[in-house]
């Protein structure tokens, strides 16, 4: 029995193996002939949704947009940074 | 290598080694000889199929099922009743066919025990050699290392050691190594890449779907423990 992976490769459940998706891998090619004799593998994990956190965390300005803004004290810049922190929060409440 | 069987009945043993293509195709079409020591534990066994030996050539690119899709038309039989019980050498040598893009040795006792009630019969093979020419030459000794780096290319064993990003001031169960590694020697294809924790209970886990999976290098991600790994590109 087979299980496919995210990344490009699936695992034997035998011993857990990961197999890679390469034809000279003798592995890889008895799981083909296993794939041709009718067999069907087990679907890939769903990987998890991403939390809350993870998403503000990549939508955040750079924070040097706000350092950047105290060192040549620019208000503007400062509160257009705190605004797009506050839209991120917005976007993607708790 | 001793080849013993003291339990099963009507039991066949089969030993086999296929040549890499890379180290086969340029011996194609051309005269090979196979030389190889062996002895028996008794000149006779109870079963009466023979032993046979044979080179064994493929028409395809290292195939994966070694025991099947090959031309065996050189089979040689060491017949039952004569099989040597002191180390002897056979040699046999043939026209490789021009076609040929994989080479190998194989050894085969159809059956080595009939029945349980039979006593051990066991066979040691050693020093087995293929070589281009009509000629067997004397075996070559590789000193360790070669013979380790020349292994390397088709399994290797080893420990992850990763780099620990502590979430917390003292380590837990969430704490995870991220590593990658090269391996020693450049596989012969993509190696199966299988791994164990080092530890068990609370820091055991392993998320054993490493990525960059490769010849030269493979990444292991998110496991909560050193870990040892075997990856292998066998034929």
């Amino acid at each position: 029995m087979y299980k496919l992976n995210q990344s490009n490769s699936i695992t034997r459940l035998a011993d857990n193996a990961s197999i890679p998706n390469d034809p000279a891998n003798t592995d890889y090619a008895n799981y083909l002939q296993w794939l041709s004799e009718g067999n069907t593998p087990e679907p890939a994990d769903i990987p998890p949704e991403p939390t809350y956190q993870e998403l503000r965390a990549s939508a955040y300005p750079p924070a040097t947009n706000y350092l950047d803004a105290i060192v040549k004290g620019d208000t503007a810049q400062a509160q257009a940074y705190i605004d797009e922190c506050l839209a991120v929060k917005a976007k993607y409440p708790k | 290598m001793r080849v013993s069987d003291t339990t099963a009945e009507a039991t066949r043993s089969a030993l086999s080694q296929m040549v890499e293509h890379n180290n086969s195709i340029d011996l194609a079409g051309q005269t090979v000889t196979l030389s190889f020591w062996i002895r028996f534990s008794a000149s006779s066994r109870p079963a009466t199929s023979e032993f046979v030996y044979q080179l064994s050539e493929y028409d395809s690119i290292d195939p994966a099922h070694s025991s099947t899709g090959a031309t065996r038309a050189n089979d040689i039989v060491i017949n039952n009743g004569s099989l040597p019980t002191v180390w002897t050498k056979y040699t046999h040598t043939v026209i490789v066919a021009s076609t040929m893009k994989n080479i190998g040795a194989r050894f085969l006792c159809a059956e080595q025990r009939a029945a349980s009630s039979e006593g051990d019969f066991w066979y040691e093979i050693a020093e087995v050699q293929l070589e281009a020419g009509s000629v067997a030459t004397p075996f070559e000794h590789r000193q360790y290392g070669q013979e380790l780096a020349l292994c390397q290319r088709y399994y290797e064993i080893g420990r992850v050691y990763g780099q620990v990003y502590f979430y917390n001031s003292t380590i837990n169960a969430s704490d995870r190594f991220d590593a990658s590694f090269s391996y020693k020697a450049t596989k012969r294809a993509s190696p199966t890449v299988v791994l164990t924790a080092i530890t068990a209970g609370t820091y055991s886990t392993v998320v054993n779907t490493p990525e960059m999976l490769s010849a030269r290098r493979v990444g292991v991600f998110d496991i909560a423990t050193d870990a040892t790994f075997t990856s292998a590109s066998e034929l």
